[in-house]
């Protein structure tokens, strides 16, 4: 059986209830287990098999030391990750990666690209503890500068992927009632609209409002005790729906059919089995390829895989060891057709009780609360009146002194991390500029209006008014106005036709190349200009339409529009010039914009 | 492949009023958009039409192989905040051999949104007369209602009032049946009253408002916080449209059918009126089949109740392993099979 726990900050005192659930009822039951944040923590200590009252007396330590400074978690003495460290170091056995290598799955969030990263093989005990305090690391509140694991910075793993698949058929845990496996039913108002948080489904309901709340900022540990045989009940009532409970003799082989994974009965079953036990070995780089969803990523990892061939032939071993076991199993080594399980199933439903060790861990430290004329000052309202009115006070020194200690403590990581902080600044302004490159974009709007006035002026005037404007520019010259009264002067007189010719293109380019830069194409227009005046080339052919140019895909072919426009202009002015035998007075204006934008 | 956008132009240019409408980047035509588009990724012919069901309000309704009239008809009713399309995995497999309609409820998706009743009794009556109209309208005799969550409620609510009308009842996680707990005063009672204050401000107001309140936002957060509905539909299509529809049809003003739902539900999560009450009221002739989700967060004993009650009838109660509340989404071919199975016995 797969489980993944989700991260839920203070509230992983819920996982630590349902992995005492597993580790009471249905021991040997999971063999793998994945998380992210509290969750990963939960699912490390439960594969290691840690002692359950330590882990639940470490949590509620955590939550009180949390809870006593005035402003909670956010106290600047207050350094979870220091009490992690601490915490994971004196818990989980020296040989711990070598135990949960393969089995244990946390979820990561890196840095860099915000993508999600799985773990699963850790080479030495410092490396899966880097690896669990990058996963519960959330940004701000447990510090600024994020921790690195394997040379690359990673942060919470909840942001981008809180419940990590382990396979295709996981047991999720959730301390929020939601449509995880293992969660709390709900029982409360709105429950009929749900969100999924990175993964997680979360019911909108009030308590889960709260529970929210309580995640980074713990509540009494009262309410943690609930939460914790909430856990406990909850991963009881699906281990029973799921006819999961073993009876004594089956509590230590804990093999089970009716596993979510394998429905078949029989013979099927076991030799899908084997094949489920062969899997880890040859899939377990594909899972973590999987697993990281970023292939280009990947390479940073495959550092590690030299280990990994290594370690394969190891492991091929074990699994050969392993096929035999499975194979020589008969179907009475399974729970779920003995007799005794089947009523154990029932018989432990009556009575839901948290291991021992766990309830006097609850119920030492809500006596610690309580007991002492220290703790009745500080819970009473005038302690708490006092402490906020003591905040101005006492929070410059309390953040000198942490901000001291830290710096201390910081001080033989400061190359490294300031190192990483500016390159990390490099690459934001770099970025950043990039992004201006790519907008520039150019925007060229080309216009050309053509009015043409044709008339008839009588025969004995013998004089042939003739105006032509290639472009506007030269229509400007005072010389060129003049000739425009003269020949507007009878025009108003004799009009024949009037024909307005326009057309305009507007083309976008993202990505000039070179020779399409602002200059270049302003200098290329103004020779083209020189070109046309210079040496009018004249074709009297049909002029090329505007459609036939569009439809042709050249659109975006800045001079090719040049080119068709001088064409028309030329057959215009050698239509009217040359051929026609009216008087002709055409006005041509052609204009050409560029914006930058 | 015929879209009846062109007939239902009339409709689709009421325009909408109130400042509200600049503010949220959403309209009937946008929505017709982003129905069509789920619905393109079928590779099976349907029509779509406004169906007149009195003389105020129209029914949207999409048909699919309608010219298999001699076998009895399947009716598709979506839940709450959802519309026609997100039967899309279930419109190939069910319309095998009958024809398959499927409706926009009063108030939601494309349909009329007059303002319902508020009153959970006066609202309930004006939707199962409105499927009632829409039967007939259709020259149905005998359907087979299917209902999901909400649509689930309807559907019995249907059942309640026209027995002779159904064929076969099929709730899939239907919702509205348990009555509410004693404990949930005492339980709210233990939380914090700054989380009391949230819940009954946000009670106040409809259960998506927050979603119009956020205009131009809007899109962007539903696809936040239910991205998981996208990944439900990954094997037909692998971009967001399907957030893009839930957007669009519960973005629309007025949200009557959002109104009348919350007049019905008491604290959003269970039924003024629970059915659960009123299932000895249901004919002993109609057939009910109920289907669950394993994950899903509604009462699983709701089945056994119902079939204690209903002794001298037809009750089944079918479990579908691994699924949750959108159980036709999650494992789409398992119901699909189930509901194949259900209507071909009954035929």
């Amino acid at each position: 059986m797969n489980i993944t726990f989700a991260g839920c900050g203070f509230l992983g005192i819920y996982h630590v209830g349902v992995g005492s659930c597993f580790a009471v009822h249905a021991p040997n039951l999971i063999q793998k287990a994945g998380g992210a944040s509290a969750g990963a923590l939960a699912a490390c200590c439960m594969l290691c098999g840690s002692d359950l009252g330590k882990i639940t007396e470490d949590v509620l330590n955590t939550a009180t030391s949390a809870r006593s400074r005035t402003l909670g978690p956010l106290s600047p003495r207050f350094d979870i990750n220091q009490v992690l460290l601490d915490g994971l170091k004196e818990t989980l056995p020296e040989d711990a990666h070598k135990i949960v290598s393969g089995r244990l799955f946390v979820s990561l969030t890196r840095v860099s690209d915000r993508q999600n990263i799985v773990v699963s093989k850790f080479t030495s005990k410092d490396d899966l503890i880097q690896a669990l305090l990058c996963s519960a690391f959330v940004p701000f509140y447990s510090g600024i500068v994020p921790p690195s694991f394997r040379g690359t910075r990673y942060v919470d793993g909840g942001i981008s992927d809180n419940l990590p698949k382990v396979s295709g058929d996981t047991v999720t845990v959730s301390p929020f009632s939601g449509e995880s496996d293992i969660c709390p039913p709900s029982e409360e108002i709105s429950r009929y609209l749900q969100i999924t948080l990175s993964n997680t489904h979360i019911q909108l309901t009030a308590s889960n409002l709260y529970r929210l709340s309580r995640a980074l900022f713990p509540p009494d540990p009262k309410v943690l005790a609930q939460m914790c045989k909430q856990g406990f009940n909850d991963a009881l009532a699906y281990l029973r729906t799921n006819n999961l409970l073993p009876c004594e003799k089956h509590k230590k082989t804990g093999r089970s059919k009716s596993l979510p994974v394998l429905a078949e009965t029989g013979r099927e079953s076991l030799a899908k089995r084997t094949s489920e036990v062969q899997r880890p070995t040859f899939n377990l780089e594909e899972e973590e390829e999987v697993g990281d969803r970023d292939p280009e990523g990947y390479s940073e990892v495959s550092e590690e895989e030299e280990i990994d061939l290594m370690e394969d032939e190891v492991r091929m071993e074990e699994v050969e060891q392993m096929k035999e076991v499975w194979q020589t199993w008969e179907s009475e080594d399974f729970f779920d057709e003995c007799e005794d399980c089947k009523k154990g199933s029932e018989c432990l439903a009556l009575d839901p009780a948290l291991p021992p060790q766990v309830v006097d861990a609850l119920q030492a430290s809500c006596r610690k609360v309580n007991s002492g004329l220290a703790n009745f000052l500080y819970n009473s309202r005038i302690g708490h009146v006092l402490q906020i009115a003591s905040v101005p006070y006492v929070l410059p020194f309390e953040t000198a002194y942490s901000l001291t200690r830290r710096f201390v403590k910081w001080l033989p990581y400061l190359p490294t991390n300031f190192q990483w902080f500016i390159s990390g600044l490099i690459k934001a302004v770099e970025h950043i500029f990039s992004q201006m490159e790519d907008n520039k974009a150019f925007k060229a709007r080309f216009s050309c209006h053509l009015d043409m006035t044709e008339d008839y002026v009588s025969d004995f005037a013998k004089h042939w008014f003739r105006v032509t404007r290639l472009d506007a520019i030269e229509n400007r010259r005072k010389n060129d106005v003049e000739a425009l009264d003269i020949a507007s002067g009878p025009a108003a007189t004799n009009v024949r036709h009037n024909l307005n010719f326009e057309f305009s293109m507007d083309f976008e380019t993202s990505c000039p190349d070179g020779s399409n830069s602002t200059p270049e194409l302003l200098r290329r227009i103004s020779e083209d200009q020189g070109v046309r005046s210079r040496v009018p080339r004249i074709k009297a052919g049909a002029t090329p339409t505007v459609d036939d140019e569009i439809n042709s895909g050249m659109q975006d072919s800045f001079d090719y529009t040049i080119k068709v426009a001088q064409e028309m202009e030329d057959a215009l002015y050698f239509h009217y010039l040359q051929v026609s035998q009216s008087v002709s007075y055409d006005q041509g204006q052609s204009s050409v914009e560029i914006h930058e934008i | 492949m015929s879209e009846a956008l062109l007939d239902t132009n009339r409709s689709l240019e009421e325009p909408d009023r109130g400042w509200g409408s600049i503010w949220r980047p959403t309209s009937k035509r946008l929505l017709a958009k982003a129905e069509k588009k789920i619905l393109q990724a079928l590779d099976i012919p349907y029509s779509g039409e406004y169906v007149k069901v009195n003389d105020r309000d129209e029914i949207w309704t999409v048909k699919i192989n309608p010219t298999n009239s001699k076998k009895t008809p399947l009716v598709l009713m979506h839940g709450f905040g959802a519309g026609l399309a997100f039967w899309v995995l279930n419109f190939k497999a069910l319309s095998h051999n009958r024809p398959v309609y499927a409706i926009d409820t009063l108030g939601f998706g494309r349909s009329s949104r007059r303002t319902l009743p508020f009153d959970a009794e006066k609202a309930e009556e004006a939707f199962v007369e409105c499927i009632d109209g829409w039967r007939k309208s259709m020259k149905i005799d005998k359907m087979i209602l299917l209902g999901h969550s909400f649509g689930g409620y309807l559907a019995f609510a249907y059942g309640l009032r026209h027995p002779d009308k159904l064929k076969h009842l099929i709730l899939a996680d239907p919702w509205g049946f348990p009555n509410e707990p004693e404990e949930r005063d005492k339980l709210q009672r233990q939380l914090p009253f700054w989380v009391r204050g949230v819940a009954m401000l946000a009670m106040a107001f409809n259960p998506l408002s927050g979603i119009r309140a956020l205009g131009p936002f809007g899109p962007f957060v539903v696809r936040k916080i239910r991205g998981d509905i996208q990944y439900k539909f990954r094997d037909l299509f692998d971009d967001d449209r399907i957030m893009n529809y839930i957007y669009h049809c519960n973005a629309q003003q007025p949200a009557s059918g959002e109104t009348a739902f919350k007049s019905m539900s008491s604290f959003g999560a269970w039924a003024q009126q629970p059915m659960l009450d009123r299932i000895h009221l249901l004919d002993p002739i109609v057939p009910l089949d109920m289907i669950y989700g394993t994950k899903t967060w509604m009462d699983l004993t709701i089945g056994e109740k119902v079939f204690n009650i209903r002794k001298d009838s037809w009750v089944k109660t079918h479990f579908i392993k691994g699924a949750g509340h959108h159980v036709y989404a999650d494992k789409a071919e398992e119901f699909n099979s189930v509901i194949n199975k259900i209507c071909h016995d009954i035929n």
